[in-house]
């Protein structure tokens, strides 16, 4: 014979055998079945060949009345085959509680010889019955049934306790029901109702441990209002024990052991409710008379109660996980569409990046987007609010909104203003626990300007093409949020075609690795060795040395980075001349003076109205005239006989200027990041080249900055 | 804050680009401010079209003199071409640029 898997059924099994009657086999076993879940089960009994209904016991949820046997062919398959399972073909709801349709087993006796049958309806059993463990200890109570019927049966023990046994089944049948209720109060009612009627009692209440303390969770009747302190301390001591106990009323003596013909006056009554394999609650009463025969009644009810409150916990358990998923995958969906494109296609910039929060949401925030239409103009922002996870998502998802709406209508060329603002905004409306981390650079794809500022982000990296150096683009600035009155600087860096940006947050610096962190080292070199590859390549490289055995899953923090790598540039010096596009139709040398530079403009302004329409030509002029007095001005010189070559091509598709100086050169990187909005000076060069930037569709330098093409397209035919 | 009237002026058309316009333009706002240095300048700029940065430099040195000497200069009329180089060259957050000559005179507080 099996023996069952839980010790606390085991004992309860051992109580089986010491029945002394089939009415009183009958009840314990009616009690056990109800405290594994069960609703209603039939026990037949084998006489002259046939399958005899014995007893009969609960109602099905679709009967009400009356437990029929659906297939008396199956049945008899059940009996001649010894034991067999239904399958489950009925009902499949969606209440986790798994149910069965029904489960027959045959019964045998010592001698291997089937005695009978057993069928349970709509075993409700918390674990489903393809589970070892719960088919176990099925089979064993079977099996155990069967054997204690057998030898009641050899020894004539039947039908002395009939009536009494009949009186708790039906009593059995009414409490399943509670099973049923899925509301708490419900339940609650239910069975303090019950108990109270069975007891012929008016007060009394239910008393729950939760959360480690006490409590009365239901009551009816005035007395229950308030319990008293004997009622607590009583209340305690049954569940202590284990067992039903109650107070005389007129002794006061407490008493835990029943005599079957003992009537008690009780002043005080408690039923303790086996909860999670401890006595964890109980049901209480107020003045009622009992015997043993009213107690061993409740005490059905407290398992009945017992297993509805288990029930009740872990569908709740199971429905707030439900819930918590669904809302965390909605947060997750959302946060995944604020994240940039997979590549993000901009003129003037190859943009790719990675993100990878360690939970379904994170703090993590990076972007690429053009801030600016008219000039073409792009963002760059990466961040970190502090943590991971929801409450971190949240923050984020609000900072990102204040940056694009501040980049849109305020001045994309002064991040240190939108640090400003974001700081102070954060420092007055949220709690101060948060920290928050910020780069912000905005690229002008025109002339490769990066002007950028940081509230106390991980330092961004840079590799320069031409050289294959790595520097770290510093900004002061705290994290936002902290200091109302932080300040915040911006600086310029002026970026050449395939020079890198990587923006990075500290789960990529933090990694952890064999040797400790990351760190930034690596990174330096990593850039480096992989500096003239695609932006996408750079990234997986890295994502590389994060996520080593390539598991990006694993990892406690955020881990997101930004690649962004400048493609040619309207603006650009070169080592050699250009390829020019068409012939070269005049040139001309002209003295490096105001006069001579405006004589020549007037002529070069004729000749331009003939080949660009009007306006193209007018800004024509105005980016010549700019590169004609920086030629002359800051090149040659405005000496005596110092002089500007200057070239006139056509071609198909654009016409071009071509300057050249006599000057020392200069170098383009440091006058674009020179600050030029308050220069004072009349001819502030750095202003000069921006508006040509602007006006045209291309300007080549070369020759260290003595020679320039000045290129703007035609018309369309 | 000065209660005189405000003064205006209009730039010249179409471009203010060669070093001649330049020329011009300095020595007719150096009357304006020899006359009163801490004046209120509405500048009409609706007949310029092209502007170099040489012109800009002129514009910016003379309004950051009026302002330091206690007036207030405020440009109006500014074409789509021009309003162009000064976003630019961030001028536009340096000089004060009005929507229309209303505009303008109610910036300058006056008529």
């Amino acid at each position: 014979m099996s023996a069952p898997t839980n010790g606390a059924l085991s004992a309860r099994f051992a109580g089986l055998a010491r029945s002394g009657s089939l009415g009183d086999l009958m009840v314990k076993f009616a009690d056990i079945v109800a405290s594994l879940g069960c609703r209603a089960f039939q026990v037949y009994l084998v006489s002259d060949g046939e399958a005899i209904l014995t007893y009969s016991a609960g109602v099905t949820t679709e009967s009400g009345g009356k437990l029929d046997l659906p297939d008396h062919r199956w049945f008899r398959a059940v009996l001649e085959d010894r034991k067999r399972w239904r399958p489950a073909d009925a009902l499949s709801r969606a209440d986790p509680v798994f149910r069965e349709a029904h489960a027959g087993f045959a019964l045998v006796d010592r001698d291997d010889a089937v005695q009978g049958g057993l069928v349970f309806f709509e075993p409700t059993i918390l674990r489903p019955l393809d589970d070892p463990e719960a088919r176990a200890d099925v089979l064993a109570l079977v099996d155990h049934f069967g054997l204690v019927l057998s030898q009641l049966r050899r020894f004539g023990a039947l039908e002395r306790s009939h009536s009494r046994a009949i009186g708790k089944l039906a009593e059995f049948a009414e409490g399943q029901s509670i099973l049923y209720l899925s509301e708490r109060e419900e339940i609650f009612d239910a069975v303090l109702a019950r108990a109270l009627r069975n007891l012929g009692a008016i007060s009394g209440a239910i008393i729950l441990v939760e959360d480690g303390e006490w409590r009365r969770v239901w009551s009816q009747g005035e007395d229950a209002d308030e319990l008293t302190q004997d009622a607590w301390e009583h209340v305690k001591r049954c569940c202590e024990i284990g067992s039903a106990g109650l107070v005389n009323a007129l002794s006061g003596e407490s008493i835990f052991n029943f005599d079957i013909d003992t009537i008690h006056m009780a002043a005080l009554l408690a039923f303790p409710l086996e909860l999670d394999e401890s006595y964890s609650g109980a049901i209480l009463a107020y003045d009622a008379t009992v015997s043993l025969d009213t107690i061993e009644t409740v005490q059905g009810t407290a398992r009945v109660a017992a297993t509805a409150i288990e029930n009740w916990r872990v569908r709740r358990k199971m429905l707030d996980q439900q819930r918590l998923e669904e809302q965390m995958s909605i947060a997750a969906s959302v946060q995944s569409r604020l994240l940039p494109a997979r590549q993000p296609d901009f003129t003037s910039l190859e943009v790719a990046h990675f993100s990878r929060y360690c939970d379904e949401t994170g703090g993590d925030y990076i972007d690429a987007f053009v801030c600016h239409e008219a000039s073409g103009a792009i963002s760059l922002v990466v961040g970190d609010v502090s943590g991971h996870g929801l409450g971190s998502a949240m923050v984020m998802v609000d900072l990102r909104a204040r940056i694009r709406t501040l980049l849109a209508v305020g001045d994309p060329w002064a991040p240190e203003r939108i640090l400003d603002h974001i700081n102070r905004a954060l420092y007055d409306e949220t709690d101060r626990g948060e920290f928050v981390t910020l780069f912000l650079a905005t690229f002008d794809g025109r002339t490769g300007t990066l002007r950028y500022a940081s509230a106390g982000h991980e330092n961004p990296l840079l590799y320069r093409s031409e050289s294959g150096a790595v520097r770290a683009l510093e900004a002061t600035g705290i994290p936002l949020g902290l200091l109302r009155d932080a300040h915040y600087e911006s600086r310029t860096v002026v970026l050449t075609r395939n020079d890198v940006f990587l923006g990075l947050t500290d789960g990529v610096t933090e990694a952890r690795t064999e040797t400790g962190e990351l760190g930034v080292e690596v990174l330096h070199q990593r850039l480096a060795d992989f500096g003239k590859a695609s932006a996408s390549a750079i990234v997986e490289s890295i994502v590389a040395l994060v996520f080593p055995d390539g598991d990006t899953a694993s990892g406690r923090d955020d881990v997101s980075l930004l690649v962004a790598k400048p493609r040619s540039l309207r603006m650009e010096m070169q080592k050699d001349a250009p390829d020019l596009d068409g012939e070269k139709v005049w040139s001309e040398r002209i003295d490096s003076n105001p006069e001579a530079k405006d004589a020549f403009l007037d002529t070069l302004s004729s000749r331009l109205e003939a080949l660009l329409k009007h306006e193209d030509a007018g800004h024509f002029i105005v980016a010549a005239e700019e590169a004609v007095a920086n030629a002359t001005e800051h090149g040659s010189g405005l000496i005596p006989g110092a002089f500007v070559d200057v070239e006139w091509w056509v071609g198909q598709s654009a016409v071009h200027l071509v300057l050249h100086d006599q000057g020392e050169g200069f170098d383009l990187e440091a006058t674009l990041a020179a600050p030029f909005e308050r220069g004072a000076r009349h001819r502030v060069r750095g202003r000069g080249l921006v508006i040509m930037a602007e006006l045209l569709d291309r300007i080549v330098y070369w020759n260290g900055g003595r020679s320039v093409a000045l290129t703007k397209s035609l018309p369309k035919k | 804050m000065s209660t005189s009237n405000i003064i205006y002026f209009a730039t010249p058309g179409p471009s203010l680009v060669q070093d001649d316009d330049v020329k011009k333009l300095r020595s007719e706002l150096d009357k304006l401010v020899e006359k009163d240095p801490a004046l209120k300048l509405a500048i009409d700029c609706s007949a310029t079209h092209y502007v170099s940065s040489r012109a800009l430099g002129l514009l910016v040195s003379v309004c950051t003199g009026i302002q330091d000497a206690g007036g207030h200069v405020v440009l109006f009329g500014v074409t789509p071409a021009t309003e162009r180089v000064l976003n630019v060259t961030r001028l536009s957050s340096v000089l004060d640029v009005a929507e229309s000559k209303a505009e303008a005179q109610s910036m300058l507080g006056g008529r």
